[in-house]
């Protein structure tokens, strides 16, 4: 399904090309942390492509450039106040929101992951600058097939996959 | 030594009772919410060998909003009642408001249990004019009633020393008496599991900062998720935590279960030579 080079986008500062180790030190794993942990977005990615060749892009909301042809890995979320013991505990708003990102998910239309932002801030979004520099960044449209949402612990997790024309 | 307006605890590990004045706290559910079952609750645990009584009115958890007024007005005729009933017990509020602070020291309180990394500074100041004591608790940089969201820590134990150490030396500098501050490392506050389990293996780093260690561990979630099991079912597990702790060191542990503790730790001040056995027969007879 992949083609191309493959990048990881997450958001994370400092922006930019990144490398660094997939370390869970910083969340309590024991050992030894690693001299350059990468950020929690783009550790998740690192960790799903494994040996496989990729780069790892952080980005804050802005626009940037990707390789020609590249094959991207988004990694993002939705809200954390699904539920009374969510993370962020129970905001009424925040269904509407992950239904929001979904349709957009399934539509397969990259300018409607431009979330309102104070609204995701609000609602502990912490995919929001993910979304927004795909919505600003990624031209056309795609086959999309959403092949997992669900909200098991509060917050908003979805799988989807587009497939550009 | 420790000691609270006057009263000088024990040289040994020490128990501080929960008592809850809310409708909705975790593990009691609103049990001793009325003021007649909350007084109870306390007639029993000062019988049961409490040293403290740790009397709160807000649960920790994000939930309804408890104005100050009203958590004044939970907290406040418990304190009144066990001051008159048992004049030596150590009484603690577990409030984060400098406000129901000064109210509770007025009535007698001699502890304030400020479990959120004292989003009010005046607190020590309140404190220090009663010449009270105060916890000193890390809740990892979050507001009040708050859950932690992915929060990362380059050195989780060594957040919690330093974050520590400086509002300890604070609350000193604030007019505190020394020997009347505690440090927390707060369990589950602004930690994943993992991240308590860390500090639990490593309270002697806490201990050796030299303030005395509060342990805050009953029935709480990093329990419940390292044995898979509701609150009620959590008490094996907070007393194995608790021994270890008071292992490395910890003195003052706060739990719903007074008994059980305190002889986890009489058992543990025995193995490190703090206290004697009650009874010395076996074999010298």
């Amino acid at each position: 399904m992949l083609s191309g080079e493959v990048v990881v986008l997450g958001g994370a500062v400092p922006t930019g090309w990144r490398s660094g180790q997939v370390d869970a030190t910083p969340w309590g794993a024991r050992g030894v942390a690693a001299a350059d942990p990468l950020p929690l977005s783009l550790a998740v990615g690192a960790a799903l492509l494994g040996d496989r060749p990729h780069r790892l892009l952080a980005v804050d909301g802005s626009a940037v450039v990707l390789p020609p042809g590249a094959s991207v890995l988004v990694v993002g979320d939705g809200t954390a106040k699904r539920t009374e013991k969510a993370p962020g505990h129970f905001d009424p708003r925040a269904a509407a929101l992950d239904d929001a990102l979904l349709a957009a998910l399934r539509r397969g239309v990259p300018q409607d992951l431009a979330l309102d932002g104070v609204l995701a801030r609000e609602l502990m979004v912490e995919g929001l600058d993910v979304w927004r520099t795909v919505a600003g960044t990624v031209e056309g449209t795609f086959a999309a097939e959403v092949l997992y949402a669900a909200a098991p612990f509060g917050v908003g997790y979805a799988v989807a996959t587009w497939i550009g024309s | 030594m420790l000691a609270f307006r006057g009263k000088v605890l024990p040289e040994t590990s020490l128990v501080m009772a929960i008592v809850n004045r809310t409708p909705d706290s975790f593990f009691d559910k609103g049990r001793t919410f009325g003021l007649g079952a909350a007084l109870e609750r306390v007639d029993q645990m000062v019988a049961e060998g409490a040293h403290l009584v740790d009397i709160g009115g807000v649960k920790a958890a994000p939930g309804e909003e408890v104005p100050a007024a009203e958590e004044a007005d939970r907290v406040l005729p418990v304190v009144v009642a066990v001051r008159a009933a048992h004049p030596s017990v150590v009484i603690s509020v577990d409030t984060f408001r400098a406000s129901v602070a000064e109210q509770v020291l007025a009535a007698g309180a001699d502890l304030v249990n400020d479990a959120w990394e004292c989003p009010e500074p005046e607190t020590y100041d309140v404190a220090a004019a009663y010449g009270a004591g105060v916890v000193c608790t890390h809740a990892g940089h979050l507001p009040p009633r708050t859950r932690p969201h992915r929060v990362a820590y380059p050195d989780v134990v060594g957040d919690v020393v330093q974050t520590l150490t400086a509002m300890a030396a604070r609350a000193v500098a604030a007019g505190v008496p020394a020997e009347s501050v505690l440090i927390d490392p707060g369990h589950d506050f602004g930690k994943n599991t993992r991240q308590s389990l860390q500090l639990t293996d490593r309270t002697a780093d806490l201990v050796a900062t030299g303030w005395p260690v509060l342990m805050a561990l009953s029935r709480k979630d990093f329990v419940g998720e390292v044995l898979d099991l509701l609150p009620d079912d959590r008490l094996e597990g907070t007393l194995a935590a608790t021994a270890v702790c008071a292992f490395q060191g910890a003195r003052v542990f706060r739990t719903h279960d007074v008994a059980a503790t305190l002889r986890v730790l009489r058992m543990v001040d025995a193995i490190r030579g703090r206290t004697e056995p009650v009874v010395n027969v076996r074999g010298l007879a």
